[in-house]
């Protein structure tokens, strides 16, 4: 999960290592820093900055204490403002419409009618998602969540932003146009989505065989998977003490179907799956070590 | 154009030909029944009214050549029409017999002891006869034969035949067996009639599913009643049970209430009797359509899910005991909860079997029972009168929608769900309408029907009754709180029979009819 660090974060200005006191436990950890559209991959010595976008590997409990860590609170969602009724506005109204209450925002009265015959549970309705008089009529700020989804990105950052300044906790914008992509995220939307990348990640990993995962956006390392093999040489030793390759790291490790968070004192064991975070520089490197 | 007029005439005239066939036939069964008790006057009668029906219908149907095919109007003018000569019609058994069955032989009938005539002879009167049969072929059930045992078993059957050939709809009956008709025509017919609900791709198949369903759920009842009968009263006679369980099952099913015994079911002074002739009410009461789909797929559970029947079965309960708080809070019942509850199902489902004498209620009790009764009826598609069910429950959804639509915001698209089905503002509203002003007129014809009943009923009788016995023929239910009798007024007998002809075709089609008769049918241009 990637997380801005905010102005008030206790770990600001301190390096990895000096944070890791804040919060004693190994839930979780940064795998990747991404300052001013460069990647770093975390050493201890590292400084967290403002502005800062950390990439966190966690497990299923230590999700809101990255959150804690990194100075942002967790929100509770329960109502979701989707502006647009365009085919990813539609399927994320039927996939949430039984956990959220749901409001839709669509321009065209007859894909509006079509749509409000045809979904339940989600409010409709009919109007221009740019209309500010519309959307405060609608109660735009009554919403935890709002999600812009129409085919215009200008129109989805907007009522994103909009939303932001009339207290939306957290805001997702589809943009397609990659130009406007960082300068939204700096401008204040929480989420982007971008359907070309979200394709070329599938693609890429489809290629690769699996072995990658995923790309983050922004950072240009990749996520990779391994097994550790029965009679391979990294087996029982501390990952401090091992030679893994410069800029890649560890960042986590499935063993019989429980997650682990690594830290420097992990041992790896046989047939444990391992995560992988590296540039794209040490693949190989990385690829060659588990040889 | 006046070519063209006359040939409309001729293709309706052609069409009610063809229901008049069918009851030629339908003629035999009662014939066969008047044979088997050897009651050969109305044997006679049967037969001469039987070849008169074939006849005239044979000739309107073979020797009418049309060459135009029947409009959505027509069918609706031939839906009125036809109800209405399948009345007249059907009326001449009783004239028939009234006329040739000799004193001796009809004083054969009256118990031994009693000193009044055989009810026969109120059928000399037309209007007695036609007021019969019409409240026969729409299932109502009042009747104008004062001591029924009187008028001979023939005639008894062929009563509650009348009303089983009402039940599913004389149509559809005569689009199953005559077949001929082009799809397009005899879905129209339908439609005019019943629900138009398509059960089958083909409307024939769709008409002879339904009588199917309708038959087997006749004979299932009948069964019942003589399994239920033999096991409560086993010293009744095995051959009365079985003449009263079929004339029964056939009356209960159709929702019609002709009853074979001297005052109903109340007859069998038995408690027991009474709760056993519930569940043939109820049976009625319920949508044929939803009994063919429930008996094809085999999903029992519909029986609570679908919403219709499920509104019938929870009103049942809770009217009928409602009805029986109200009765014992004016005291003046004896037995309030039995005859409560089973007055009020009868009311519901528009039967009209009766056990209490109603005149003498309370007026909050009357009220409620022909407002939440005989006013809201059994389930559309079924065999009952009233204005259904359903249309209620949609006219409640509808202030619901209405008053919830202003809490959303203008913009929003306010979509209603009823009975499984979503839908948009515009077809919601445009439901709305219809079923308003049809409930609209159809109170309407109610106040009209219990003014004209105010102002011609026997002294004696007070508003309430007034209301309840003209609720009872618009909504072919059947109860009756003694207004109705051979004696009444000509004209209060007229408004009767236009009620019930009207209550049975949910009153739109006789208005379209009086439409065509007075304005012609040229369409309207403002």
């Amino acid at each position: 999960m990637g997380v801005r660090v905010e102005d008030d974060a206790p770990i600001i200005n301190k390096s990895i290592a000096e944070s890791a006191l804040l919060l004693s436990n190994i839930s979780f950890m940064i795998v990747a820093v991404l300052r001013n559209e460069n990647t770093l991959i975390p050493t201890g010595n590292l400084q967290i900055m403002k502005g800062d976008l950390l990439y966190f590997v966690a497990t299923d409990s230590g999700k809101d204490k990255v959150l804690e860590y990194a100075g942002k609170k967790t929100i509770q969602i329960k109502s979701i403002l989707i502006i647009g009724g365009s085919k990813t506005g539609i399927y994320i109204a039927l996939r949430l419409s039984k956990l959220y209450t749901i409001k839709l925002i669509e321009k065209n009265l007859e894909k509006c009618n079509y749509l409000a015959k045809n979904i339940p549970n989600v409010q409709f309705v009919c109007g221009d998602g740019a209309d500010v008089g519309l959307l405060k009529e609608e109660g735009i700020s009554n919403f935890d969540a709002v999600i812009s989804v129409t085919g215009n990105a200008e129109t989805n950052i907007f009522s994103c932003l909009l939303a932001k300044d009339l207290g939306v906790k957290k805001t997702i914008a589809m943009v397609e146009n990659i130009g406007l992509f960082d300068y939204s995220q700096k401008m204040g939307v929480d989420t982007l989505i971008n359907k070309k990348m979200a394709a070329a990640n599938f693609v890429f990993r489809h290629i690769l065989k699996d072995r990658v995962l995923t790309q983050l956006y922004g950072v240009n390392a990749k996520i990779q998977e391994f097994v550790v093999r029965k009679n391979s040489r990294i087996i029982d030793i501390p990952i401090k003490k091992l030679n893994f390759p410069k800029e890649a790291i560890i960042s986590g490790v499935i063993r019989d179907g429980k997650g682990y968070i690594t830290l420097g004192n992990f041992e790896l064991k046989a047939d444990d799956t391992v995560f992988v975070f590296s540039m794209p520089q040490s693949i190989k490197n990385v690829i060659s070590f588990f040889k | 154009m006046q070519n063209s007029k006359f040939g409309t005439f001729k293709m309706i005239f052609r069409q009610i030909g063809g229901l008049l066939i069918i009851l030629g036939y339908a003629m035999v069964v009662p014939l066969l029944v008047s044979l088997v008790y050897s009651e050969f006057y109305s044997t006679i009668g049967f037969l001469f009214s039987g070849l008169i029906c074939y006849l005239i219908g044979f000739l309107l149907y073979k020797k009418i050549k049309v060459t135009s095919e029947p409009l959505n109007r027509h069918a609706i003018i031939i839906a009125a029409l036809g109800w209405l000569s399948i009345a007249i019609m059907g009326a001449l058994p009783f004239i028939i017999i009234a006329y040739i069955t000799p004193t001796v032989i009809a004083q054969q009938f009256v118990p031994t002891l009693t000193d009044y005539q055989s009810s026969i002879f109120y059928f000399k009167n037309p209007l007695h006869a036609l007021f019969e049969s019409m409240s026969g072929f729409t299932t109502t059930g009042l009747s104008m034969a004062l001591h029924v045992p009187t008028i001979g078993k023939g005639l008894i059957f062929y009563r509650s035949y009348t009303q089983l050939l009402g039940g599913a709809g004389f149509i559809v009956l005569t689009i199953a067996l005559l077949g001929q008709t082009s799809g397009k025509v005899a879905y129209l017919l339908y439609g005019a009639e019943s629900t138009g609900e398509r059960l089958r791709p083909g409307i024939i198949q769709t008409t002879r599913s339904i009588w199917k369903t309708y038959i087997g759920l006749t004979l299932f009842s009948f069964v019942y009643l003589v399994i239920g009968t033999y096991l409560i009263i086993p010293e009744y006679s095995i051959t009365e049970n079985i003449f009263d369980s079929i004339n029964h099952a056939m009356a209960g099913q159709s929702t019609g209430g002709f009853s074979t015994l001297e005052s109903s079911i109340a007859t069998y002074h038995s408690t027991a009797m009474d709760m056993l002739y519930l569940l043939p009410m109820i049976l009625g009461a319920l949508s044929l359509p939803f009994y063919f789909k429930v008996l094809k797929e085999k999903q029992f559970s519909q029986f609570w899910k679908n919403l219709q029947t499920r509104s019938i079965i929870i009103l049942s309960a809770i009217g009928g005991i409602i009805l029986s708080f109200m009765l014992i809070k004016s005291g003046i019942v004896s037995e309030p909860f039995r005859k409560g509850i089973f007055q009020f199902i009868s009311a519901l489902t528009t039967t009209g079997w009766q056990t209490s004498d109603i005149h003498t209620w309370d007026s909050s009790s009357v009220l409620f029972i022909v407002v939440v009764g005989m006013i809201v009826g059994g389930a559309a598609g079924a065999t009952v009168g009233g204005v259904k069910i359903i249309r209620i429950l949609l006219l409640f959804k509808g202030l619901s929608w209405h008053i919830n639509g202003y809490f959303s915001s203008d913009n929003s698209i306010k979509i209603v769900k009823f009975n499984e089905k979503r839908m948009l503002p515009d077809e919601m509203n445009s439901e709305l309408a219809k079923v308003a002003t049809f409930v609209f007129i159809y109170l309407l014809l109610l106040i009209v029907g219990t003014i004209i009943t105010y102002y011609f009923m026997i002294p004696g009788f007070t508003l309430k009754d007034a209301l309840f016995e003209s609720a009872s023929a618009l909504g072919t239910v059947g109860l009756s709180c003694g207004i109705t009798n051979p004696e009444m007024s000509p004209v209060l007998e007229i408004t009767y029979i236009i009620q019930m002809w009207a209550g049975r075709l949910e009153i739109i089609p006789v208005l379209v009819l009086f439409r065509a008769i007075f304005l012609g049918t040229k369409p309207k241009v403002v």
